[in-house]
């Protein structure tokens, strides 16, 4: 009974909270790439799961509605220099970028490369 | 004289311009479909040099690029070499393709992981020992899965059950909180022989954490944790067999196989057997160098895996069946059992356990999970040890809830939840009969902090309402800073743990001699003794670095366990034994330095030096602990030939010291110390194929004896006979042959 009790405030806990899921397109290389992505979007105020692939350059989120936005995320990781969501990155930003993750044009892990 | 000083010049400056180079920077990694793996420890080298290195953990390297070198080779094991002979000036990217030719098979992949590995990014001090470490101590179960490890000590635990005691940070076993897939497996009466009724084959990996342990598993963790995982039915080998035999008369056979009922659905048969009916006695002095057993032990495991819906789950079920008889080779049962002419001893356990998990994962909501436990077991042991009785029947009940989830985001992530156990003990020792019951529930909740940068803790904390203990809150934190790019790892722990000691059963070895036993009331509740408590801190600083361009790792583990209360077993005074509560100080501190590296993947060395400092105060006074050596040195040296066509060569050889160790009076002498010994095993394999190898080993090659194994063995009814005290090996230099085989 105690144990039921302990699960249902955790659900109503949950479900009181604004959590929606959003799978947005992230450009990226390699698995320094995902390090760097998903701290950037952790690290955003109300983003509770971050997840990137590398194969797909998807990262799902789920996060609070409340407190956060997909566009505040995909600022917070445009501004470490990954292009996210159709936001893009400063040259400068880009360029700082270790070598395996720069994935745009000149970059020799471009997909069309390879 | 000017002149001269000019062509000086000219020269300096000519060869400070050869001796220019700079550094050639480059990207190693494989490529396949639409992925990119960057290839960590690939070897990049200058041809005809001896200037190399390897790529870093994301396939990156840096190497000197001088004006003799022109032909920079790129390779890694299973992949086809490449050499790169210009573009030096810009950054090298170098894609490699896997070699097909050298007939890749799951054995090679399994070779690039380190078989003992230290966590760097857990907040715990965990090794993992996987299953090709295992290999190396090929016989033959989890209490000798230990020794090529330096953070476990094997001690000898007496003369007449060739039975091994590991030991952690100076303590023995009862301290070290044992669990198989964290279900809590050798407590109460399975303490002594428990290591020995699983066998190594069954075991996939062993986790040890070094220290207070995780609130989660239960408040009995004093000295540290040794997780055992199973091999798991869906990723079991179809057929595995396994055959050894010893010069001393041991054989052991196991088999495994397993039955794949859909993609979801699998199930194993774990069957092993052992036996040794051979009579040996080394040392000569009339006693049985190890016992003759036998060993029947059956496991049957199910395993679910649903990963759209979020459902897993195990279940287990096995029976054991185990005897054994020590004593003087003459001994025979039917004639002598309890009579005073031969001294003899029997030993059998019977043993099942049924055990069930299962978990759900959100399968929306990937980071939140629940978690339920359950297992129930007896074990039934008979015995007695010449006309020493004593008898046991111990029920135990484990059930266990966990809730996974996260505070605000998955930086922040906690566990909680509740668990339940009760301990039924019936035993008989002599002609005492001692029931007690314990039960125990539990609540515990575990934050954990990860800041994807440097800092890491977690911080524990559960209550326990426990019939005999009462109530109590059991504290653990652990803290973990990283520093230099996790080049350089420092670690504290700090955590409390309580127990109700078992006397009889995990000092069984007292049995084997005539000593009299002291116990004030050994009927009262914890034979009216007071619960054991300790604290223990720990402190652990890993550095990583790279010598002759090969990474090298060095650690110092330094650990203080400090009891609060004891149950003191003291054996300094000839012909007796007696139980009493700690009056005054009890601690036990060690200090590790160890370092290993290995060369091309090839050749792995590991080298511990250990200190320790354990003392009690003894109603004699304040003394340190017989039987625990001060220091400890250990060397590990172990090679792998190329995998070719899936045949290899590996071979292997483990280096122990064990320094002095104080010895107990007897009858004959005052308490002195024992020298210092060495124990030099080695072990080498052939690996016909994929599916069938051979190996061959040696323990013991110095064939150092202990030949006072037995004390008073002249006559062994008489007050001096005493087989507790053993500090060395009993069996002298061993060989052994087995073989493996699987589908």
């Amino acid at each position: 009974m105690k144990v039921h009790l302990i699960m249902m405030l955790f659900l109503t806990a949950t479900a009181a909270a604004q959590t929606e899921k959003a799978t947005i397109s992230v450009r990226g290389n390699c698995n320094m790439c995902k390090a760097r992505i998903e701290k950037a979007a952790i690290k955003t105020k109300g983003v509770k799961y971050a997840v990137w692939q590398t194969d797909t350059e998807t990262l799902k989120l789920i996060y609070n509605s409340n407190k956060t936005t997909v566009s505040k995320v995909s600022a917070n990781i445009a501004a470490v220099g990954h292009e996210a969501n159709g936001v893009a990155v400063v040259d400068s930003v880009y360029a700082a970028l270790p070598m395996c993750c720069q994935y745009a044009d000149g970059n020799p892990h471009r997909k069309e490369d390879l | 004289m000017f002149k001269s000083y000019f062509i000086l010049i000219i020269i300096i400056n000519f060869s400070a311009l050869s001796a220019q180079h700079h550094f050639v920077t480059g990207y190693v990694y494989e490529q396949s479909s639409a992925t990119q793996t960057p290839l960590t420890g690939a070897s990049v080298y200058w041809e005809n040099s001896s200037s190399g290195t390897v790529t870093n953990d994301e396939g990156y390297f840096v190497i000197k690029h001088r004006s003799e070198n022109s032909v920079l080779v790129v390779s890694y094991l299973g992949f086809k070499t490449i050499k790169i002979t210009s573009g030096f000036h810009q950054p090298i990217q170098a894609v490699l393709v896997p070699d097909d030719a050298s007939n890749l098979d799951e054995v090679i992949i399994s070779q690039k992981r380190k078989p003992l590995q230290r966590a760097i990014f857990s907040s715990r001090n965990v090794t993992t020992i996987g299953s090709d470490e295992l290999l190396k101590a090929a016989c033959c179960n989890l209490s000798e899965s230990f020794e090529t490890n330096p953070s476990i000590d094997v001690n000898y635990a007496d003369a007449l059950t060739g039975t091994k005691q590991i030991q952690m940070l100076g303590l023995t076993s009862p301290y070290i909180l044992f669990t198989q897939e964290n279900i809590p497996s050798l407590r109460g009466s399975n303490q002594t022989f428990g290591l020995t009724f699983t066998p190594g084959t069954w075991v996939e990996s062993i986790q040890i954490t070094k220290g207070a342990g995780t609130v989660t598993s239960g408040y009995e963790s004093i000295s540290g944790q040794i997780n055992t995982e199973l091999i798991k039915p869906l990723t079991a080998l179809p057929l595995f067999i396994n055959g050894y035999r010893s010069i001393n008369g041991r054989t052991e056979l196991n088999i495994q196989s397993k039955y794949q009922l859909s993609s979801k659905w699998a199930t194993t048969l774990f069957l092993h057997g052992n036996q040794r009916a051979l009579k040996n006695d080394q040392n000569s002095d009339g006693f049985l160098d190890m016992p003759l057993s036998k060993q029947l032990n059956i496991l049957n495991r199910w395993q679910f895996i649903d990963t759209e819906k979020g459902w897993v789950g195990f279940a287990s079920l096995r029976y054991l069946k185990d005897d054994k008889q020590v004593g003087q080779l003459d001994f025979d049962p039917n004639i002598h059992k309890f009579g005073n002419s031969v001294w003899g001893g029997e030993l059998k356990t019977k043993k099942w356990d049924i055990a069930l998990k299962t978990g759900y994962v959100f399968p929306k909501i990937p980071y939140r999970s629940f978690g339920f436990q359950s297992a129930v077991s007896n074990h039934k042991q008979e015995g007695y040890f010449g006309n020493n009785t004593y008898d046991v029947s111990y029920t135990s009940y484990f059930h266990h809830l966990v809730y996974q989830s996260i505070l605000g985001n998955t930086l922040h992530k906690f566990k909680t939840g509740l668990q339940y156990m009760a301990d039924i003990y019936d035993e008989t020792i002599l002609d005492t009969k001692i029931l007690r019951n314990e039960t125990n529930i539990g609540g515990f909740f575990e934050y954990s902090y990860d800041s994807q940068e440097q800092f890491n803790m977690i911080l524990g904390l559960r209550l326990d309402h426990h019939n005999i203990l009462g109530d109590f809150i059991t504290p653990r934190v652990h803290f973990r800073y990283a520093l230099n790019e996790n080049k350089t790892i420092l670690r504290l722990s700090a955590g409390e743990g309580r127990r109700v000691s078992n006397l009889f059963s995990e000092h069984q070895k007292f049995l084997g001699s005539q000593r009299l036993l002291s116990i004030a009331q050994p009927t009262k509740p914890m034979y009216g003794l007071l619960p054991e408590r300790a604290w223990n801190y720990g402190f652990s600083w890993i550095q990583k670095a790279s010598l002759f361009n090969q990474p090298i790792e060095m650690s110092l583990d330094a650990y203080r366990t400090e009891f609060a209360n004891r149950v003191v077993v003291d054996w300094e005074t000839a012909g007796a034994i007696s139980f009493y509560n700690l009056e005054g100080k009890s601690h036990a501190q060690s200090l590790q330095f160890s370092a290993s590296t290995n060369f091309n993947e090839r050749i792995d060395v590991r080298f511990a030096y250990k200190a320790y400092d354990i003392k009690t105060n003894y109603r004699s006074g304040f003394k340190r602990v017989p039987l625990q050596p001060k220091t400890r040195w250990f060397a590990f040296l172990g090679y792998g030939s190329k995998i070719i066509a899936g045949k290899q060569w590996r071979a292997d050889a483990t280096f122990h010291r064990v320094g002095q160790q104080r010895l107990v009076a007897t009858f004959d002498s005052p308490s002195k110390t024992a020298a210092a010994f060495s124990l030099l095993s080695s072990q080498l394999t052939r690996q016909f194929s994929a599916k069938f190898s051979v190996y061959l080993g040696a323990e013991n090659l110095f064939d150092v004896k202990q030949n006072d194994a037995v004390l008073g063995a002249e006559n062994p009814f008489g007050a001096a006979f005493d087989t507790s005290q053993l500090y060395a090996p009993v069996f002298g230099r061993m060989l052994y042959a087995g073989f493996r085989f699987n589908l």
